[in-house]
């Protein structure tokens, strides 16, 4: 008999352990959440984004979402850089609007390397510090295309911690 | 609102505790049966005595029954304390549930500012902090100039030519920089390229005010901003 109690307690805790394991709120996002603010229109492939201009730079804003109005622990950009000229850069920011002012963070903007086929992760960090209700975004800069090579973002990442 | 991670809690105490009830009732269930067999082991007994068994055979058979008797009411009064224990761990699940609902709703609550004056506070602290360290730490000379070499030249460029430098300081990990949108361009359009576009690498705190007034602190490469902690 206190076999089943204490299996039934050691089930119990498991199973809280198991649900505390999972708090951590991870998210990734697909690249074609992405919004162009700047440059030539997007194109997509299994929804990534890229630019397939062959002489203008993209701008795009990434939104995530903030659900838990925490901060940032860490985030992070898959892209895949075919451009033998240029890199793409992306940074992960934060922004809130009061009264006639606009407030918020930029995080450090980070490049992407070389020409290669194979997807760059590009760390954009933890940012914030504040629990605000402030609204989350990253911006990146895409470079056009390089002969036939388009470069695109694939997907984007924010652990809120 | 009752999360995904409450329900799972609460379906898996609820499967608990109907497994935990079941195995009770069950076992209850065979001691009863167990007892009710009782009267035919001694008709049996009393049967094997018509047809010429002693009556030692039965004084011992019926002796046996009431020590049996006796052992199987001792069971069901453990089975019955068990089932007792259960009942009151359930509650205590229960009530550890809600506790763990409420304290999850108190950190939910804690987490969001109670108005936007708050909110406004928070920054303006985090403003005056930022400028507190600027001012305080030691003037890095070398890269204090070189950081403002490259603002300058940055803000030629067409892209951010909507925007003037008006001040700038610097100290060995941080710098302020005043600037003041003007007609060549939106500022909010400005300042998007100049996240983007900007000649420095840390992170970045910005206040862009609707009458054209940018401040900005920013933290030197392989820095972060100070933070409430630093104090």
């Amino acid at each position: 008999m206190p076999n089943l109690v204490k299996n039934a307690v050691i089930a119990s805790l498991c199973t809280f352990a198991m649900t505390m394991a999972n708090a951590a709120d991870d998210k990734t996002y697909p690249g074609s959440m992405g919004v162009k603010y700047s440059g030539p229109a997007p194109v997509y492939t299994t929804s990534a984004i890229g630019n397939s201009s062959t002489t203008s730079w993209m701008y795009v804003d990434l939104p995530a979402i903030n659900d838990d109005n925490n901060d940032i622990a860490a985030s992070n950009v898959r892209v895949i850089d075919l451009s033998g000229t240029g890199n793409i850069s992306c940074n992960v920011n934060q922004a809130y609007r009061s009264g006639s002012s606009f407030f918020g963070w930029w995080g450090s903007t980070r490049t992407s390397t070389g020409a290669s086929s194979s997807p760059q992760t590009l760390n954009t960090g933890p940012l914030g510090g504040t629990n605000m209700t402030v609204h989350t975004y990253f911006s990146c800069a895409i470079p056009p295309k390089y002969g036939s090579n388009i470069s695109y973002i694939i997907s984007y990442y924010v652990n809120e911690g | 609102m009752v999360s995904n991670q409450q329900k799972l809690i609460l379906m898996s105490v609820a499967t608990i505790v109907v497994t935990v009830i079941g195995t009770q009732v069950w076992r209850t269930n065979v001691v009863i049966s167990e007892l009710r067999r009782e009267p035919i082991v001694s008709a049996t007994a009393a049967s094997s005595e018509s047809y010429g068994a002693d009556h030692d055979f039965a004084s011992k058979a019926s002796g046996a029954s009431v020590n049996e008797f006796n052992q199987l009411k001792a069971e069901i009064k453990d089975l019955k304390q068990a089932l007792n224990e259960t009942i009151e761990l359930r509650s205590t699940q229960q009530a550890d549930t809600s506790t763990l609902q409420d304290n999850d709703a108190k950190v939910t609550d804690s987490k969001i500012p109670v108005s936007e004056e708050e909110e406004i506070q928070i920054i303006e602290s985090r403003q005056a902090l930022y400028a507190a360290q600027v001012m305080s730490e030691p003037v890095d000379l070398e890269w204090s100039r070189e950081t403002l070499s490259q603002i300058e030249t940055a803000l030629d460029n067409e892209e951010l030519q909507g925007l003037n430098l008006i001040s700038s300081t610097c100290g060995s990990t941080l710098c302020q920089l005043e600037m003041k949108a003007n007609d060549l361009m939106p500022m909010e359009q400005s300042m998007q390229n100049l996240s983007m576009q900007r000649p420095w690498d840390g992170p970045t705190f910005f206040k862009m005010e609707d009458n054209g007034k940018v401040t900005l602190f920013f933290a030197r490469s392989g820095h972060e901003l100070p933070n409430d902690e630093i104090l």
